[in-house]
């Protein structure tokens, strides 16, 4: 359970926003509204523990994230973050995708190389980029498969689903994701909101910051308007169509993995 | 994320930049090894003062050789004392027919004038103003020495410069360790700033900074006390090649079955915790500085 | 002693033969004069034997002299022997000397020799020395780097090399000033022994020119002994003669003087001292031989003259020293022309050694009457020979006449 009081953000001309109280429950998915510019990003590094609310605090299973650094840290260990812009600049060790799922390894802890090689290639495939070549704009794919593509040749909705894959590798409780569904674009959009509620069924808790509701997401409305600042808070409903069989076998041992959160 | 992941991150991270690195560091240890080798087996100008510089007990005229070998031999049996040789007048005589060449005529219508001697060599190590006062002390009684040459006036005065000159010696091998030490913190620095990014991603994804830096300051000590080890056994073994084929290394450094002499062995060891304990630091001086400027 | 015996058997022989012969004589002479003297041949006889026998004893003593002489002759001989022995003993020194100069000079080469070679060991030394000091020095210029350790011992070598040599060197010095003095000493000595030699030999030939001084004395001494015993006997030949030949004239006269019975007038004397007017020199000049027993001083011998001679300027006439008459001129060897003048009973003069006399035999001269002339001399003088006889015997010219001494 991810409670925010009183949250406030200094920005570069003044206060950002203030005042914003919120709750998200556990095996839930959530979606943060808002502007462009309107500090969404720095809201959800804030509830992830990223960064110290100027005003305010967060508190994560009923401990202060602002307080101790250590909560902080164990928070962030268990919470994907799917950031708005992929790669990262600055990142020497990023540029395949098979990097990627390497740090994204090394993050996650001991992972014995044939687990890690499945989830992978089941990861891809959910993502589709198992086979998929790597773009029209792109060069013929490289030998190797998958792991061997470039990030910078991929598209934004290729990266963006490659970080997401990444994050899902380590088996995350929680996952942050930045401006995922609309970075993939609209004809994923559908199946990613069938992953999310998949995944929060599972007892993970999503929280997705977008700019704007995305299209045929039957999201309902939550907290209050007058302590949410500049956002707007819903709740994607996890109770889903018929689930494939194929879509309930990703983590077979439950939400956080062997080693949980 | 698992302590044990994030162990050698550096090797996982950038394997070939860092196999590089460590190639390099290995030459620079080799240098700082060999010099310290030399340093440990010489202790600096000691060993070569002690070969160049004896003390001469000049036998009286009378004195048999049997008289002399016996006294050289006593002498030898002294603490301080690494070698102590009769010579015969003739080779006293030799000696100085060889120094000054025009000296043949004086032997000409009489007896050899020049009696037998014997040259004292000190211990490196105890090469010391009382040292040779000892040694003094144990012979001027002896009827049979006429005279003890002690190197004048100029003996204490080198006996005290050779511990400055030594101390300098010491102190250019602390300042090339220190240069490398440097050397070492700027690669560290160069590296964890590459790979900031990097760390900071993975500490974004709960790996703890300061256990980051820990475990790779870690991972860089036991690097650099295997390459310490290494360097020192290399240097060890090419110096053993090259007293195998000159013999001016063993009078200027020493003769190399001395590194396995307690003390030699010791400052080795000191060496090598120093390598590795340095090396820790450089790493964690290196993140510490790559982290600061990175913000 | 044989000669003694010779003489004496000689000389009464001679004796004997001047008798026979003046027997004979006498009895080819004069009738008258031979018979007037034998009436008293007897105590001539006597007188005759007496006469021999002073003759005899004069030639006795002759011999004697002549023994003397031979005696002297031999202490001279001796005297002689004695000086070889000298000589011979000092000649015997002298090589003595001689053997001890050699050895001294065998020693002193020695030690010349041993100087020598001291010199040449301590100019051995001393060049070794300059040399080892200045190769010391150049060799401490060249060697400034090395170690002072080795330079220390070096230097102590040098030191004690140098030293050695130093006192050997010294000791080289103090033997050689120790030989000098040796050999300068044996200098001395050989100095001394050389001049000791030099003495020597002058001592030597000292000796050596006495003994042939004394030899040439000796012989000299023989020569003369030679010519003197040949004018021994010449002049006691000549003595002899004269005696005979006066002691003849002197019969005869008496002979002739006793067959006579009368003396026309004069009064004879007998004695010079009764001369009336006294007597005159024949010659005027200074006696050189004069009359009676003359010990030549050389042989220590006596020489009886019976008369003297006068020296005086040659081819002086000749006078007579009184009145009388000439018995007799002739030649007698020995003093030449002789002329015999009898100025009264047994009186006669006798002169001799003159070149011619004007006198003939019975010619009667007066006092201070020429006679003759003496011999021409290339030294200007001539000698005469005067005897005066009284009653058989010879009487000293110079204590009757006034003759001039020499």
């Amino acid at each position: 359970m991810i409670e925010a009081f009183r949250l406030g953000a200094l920005g570069r001309g003044g206060t950002l926003w203030e005042g914003v109280d919120l709750s998200f429950g556990e095996g839930d998915v959530w979606l943060v509204a808002g502007p462009a510019s309107c500090g969404k990003t720095l809201l959800l590094r804030i509830l992830r523990g990223d960064r110290r609310p100027d005003a305010g605090d967060v508190v994560v299973g009923g401990e202060s994230l602002a307080r101790d650094g250590r909560v902080a840290a164990a928070f962030r260990a268990s919470a994907g973050l799917v950031p708005q812009s992929f790669p990262p600049r600055d990142i020497a060790a990023l540029r395949t995708v098979g990097d990627l799922f390497r740090l994204s390894a090394i993050a996650a802890g001991a992972i014995p190389a044939q687990e890690r090689a499945r989830r992978e290639e089941e990861l891809l495939a959910l993502v589709g980029l198992s086979d998929a070549p790597p773009g029209p704009d792109a060069p013929a794919p490289p030998p190797g498969g998958a792991h061997a593509w470039e990030l910078e040749s991929l598209s934004l909705s290729e990266r963006a689903r490659v970080a997401l894959a990444a994050e899902l590798l380590r088996n995350p409780k929680y996952l942050f994701a930045d401006t995922l569904v609309a970075n993939a674009g609209s004809d994923w959009s559908d199946k990613l909101g069938a992953l999310f509620r998949a995944l929060a069924r599972e007892g993970r808790t999503i929280v997705l910051a977008e700019r704007s509701v995305p299209d045929r997401w039957q999201v309902v409305r939550t907290g209050d308007p007058a302590v949410s600042g500049p956002f707007s808070f819903y709740r994607l409903g996890v109770a889903a169509p018929e689930p494939k069989p194929s879509d309930l076998e990703w983590f077979p041992d439950g939400p956080g993995g062997k080693e949980g959160a | 994320m698992s302590a044990r992941s994030s162990w050698w991150i550096d090797w996982k991270l950038s394997p070939g930049a860092l196999a590089r690195e460590t190639a390099g560091r290995l030459v620079l240890f080799l240098v700082l090894a060999a010099c310290f080798l030399a340093l440990v087996l010489s202790g600096g100008v000691d060993r070569f003062l002690s070969r160049q510089w004896a003390i001469t007990a000049v036998l009286r005229l009378s004195v048999p050789e049997a008289e002399g070998r016996g006294i050289a031999a006593k002498v030898a049996g002294l603490p301080p004392v690494e070698s102590a040789v009769y010579k015969g007048p003739e080779d006293a005589w030799k000696e100085f027919t060889a120094a000054y060449p025009g000296v043949e005529a004086l032997r000409a219508a009489g007896g050899n004038p020049l009696p037998g001697y014997v040259e004292i060599h000190l211990r490196p190590g105890r090469l010391s103003e009382e040292a040779v006062a000892s040694v003094a002390a144990a012979l001027r009684p002896l009827p049979q020495v006429d005279e003890l040459l002690t190197g004048g006036k100029w003996a204490p005065r080198i006996l005290r410069l050779k511990r400055w000159v030594n101390a300098a010696f010491w102190a250019a091998f602390a300042l090339l360790g220190a240069a490398f030490f440097m050397v070492f913190a700027v690669q560290e620095k160069a590296r964890a700033a590459r790979h900031a990014a990097d760390f900071a991603f993975l500490a974004e994804r709960g790996a703890s900074s300061r256990g980051m830096a820990l475990r790779r300051a870690a991972a860089t000590a036991f690097c650099g006390g295997v390459l310490a080890l290494l360097s020192l056994g290399a240097a060890a073994g090419g110096y053993v090649l090259v007293d195998s084929r000159s013999t001016l290394a063993r009078s200027v450094v020493g003769p190399p079955p001395e590194l396995l002499a307690p003390e030699a062995l010791t400052l080795l060891g000191a060496f090598l915790v120093s390598a590795a304990l340095l090396s820790g630091a450089a790493s964690l001086i290196g993140w510490r500085s790559a982290l600061s400027s990175a913000k | 002693m044989a000669f003694r015996a010779l003489i004496r058997q000689i000389a009464p022989a001679r004796a004997l033969a001047a008798l026979a012969v003046g027997l004979l004589v006498l009895a080819a002479g004069d009738g008258p004069a031979a018979a007037a003297q034998r009436a008293d041949g007897l105590g001539r006889l006597r007188t005759e034997k007496a006469r021999l026998t002073e003759m005899k004893r004069k030639a006795e003593a002759a011999a004697a002299e002549l023994a003397d002489t031979i005696l002297r002759e031999k202490t001279a001989r001796n005297r002689v022997g004695a000086l070889k022995g000298r000589l011979a003993r000092q000649r015997a020194l002298v090589a003595r000397i001689d053997r001890k100069l050699a050895d001294l000079g065998a020693e002193l080469d020695r030690a010349e020799g041993d100087i020598r070679e001291i010199e040449s060991r301590r100019d051995q030394a001393r060049r070794g020395l300059r040399g080892a000091a200045s190769a010391a020095f150049f060799g401490m210029k060249n060697r400034a780097g090395r170690f002072p350790p080795g330079e220390e011992r070096l230097r102590t070598f040098a030191r004690l090399a140098l030293a050695s040599e130093h006192g050997r060197l010294s000791r080289l010095t103090e033997d050689k000033e120790k030989k000098e003095t040796l050999a300068s000493g044996l200098e001395h000595r050989l100095a001394a022994s050389e001049r000791t030699i030099e003495r020597e030999r002058r001592v030597g030939e000292e000796l050596l020119s006495q003994r042939k001084a004394e030899e040439k004395a000796l012989a000299d001494l023989a020569a003369r002994k030679k010519r003197k015993e040949k004018e021994l006997k010449a002049l006691r030949a000549r003595v002899a003669r004269m005696e005979s030949l006066v002691a003849r004239i002197e019969r005869r006269v008496r002979d002739r003087d006793r067959r006579r019975t009368t003396v026309p007038g004069k009064s004879w004397p007998s004695l010079f001292s009764g001369i009336a007017g006294g007597l005159v020199p024949p010659v005027d000049g200074r006696v050189t031989a004069r009359f009676g027993r003359q010990r030549d001083p050389d042989f220590d011998v006596v020489v009886e003259n019976h008369g003297v001679e006068i020296e005086t300027a040659s081819g002086s006439p000749i006078r007579a020293v009184a009145r009388g008459e000439v018995v007799f001129s002739g030649s007698l060897s020995g003093f030449g022309k002789v002329l015999i003048l009898q100025h009264g009973a047994g009186l006669f003069s006798v002169y001799g050694k003159a070149a011619s006399y004007t006198a003939a035999q019975g010619q009667s001269v007066g006092r201070g009457d020429v006679v003759g002339r003496l011999p021409e001399n290339s030294d200007g003088k001539s000698v005469l020979y005067l005897e005066l006889r009284a009653g058989g015997a010879a009487v000293d010219p110079a204590s009757v006449l006034p003759l001039g001494r020499h």
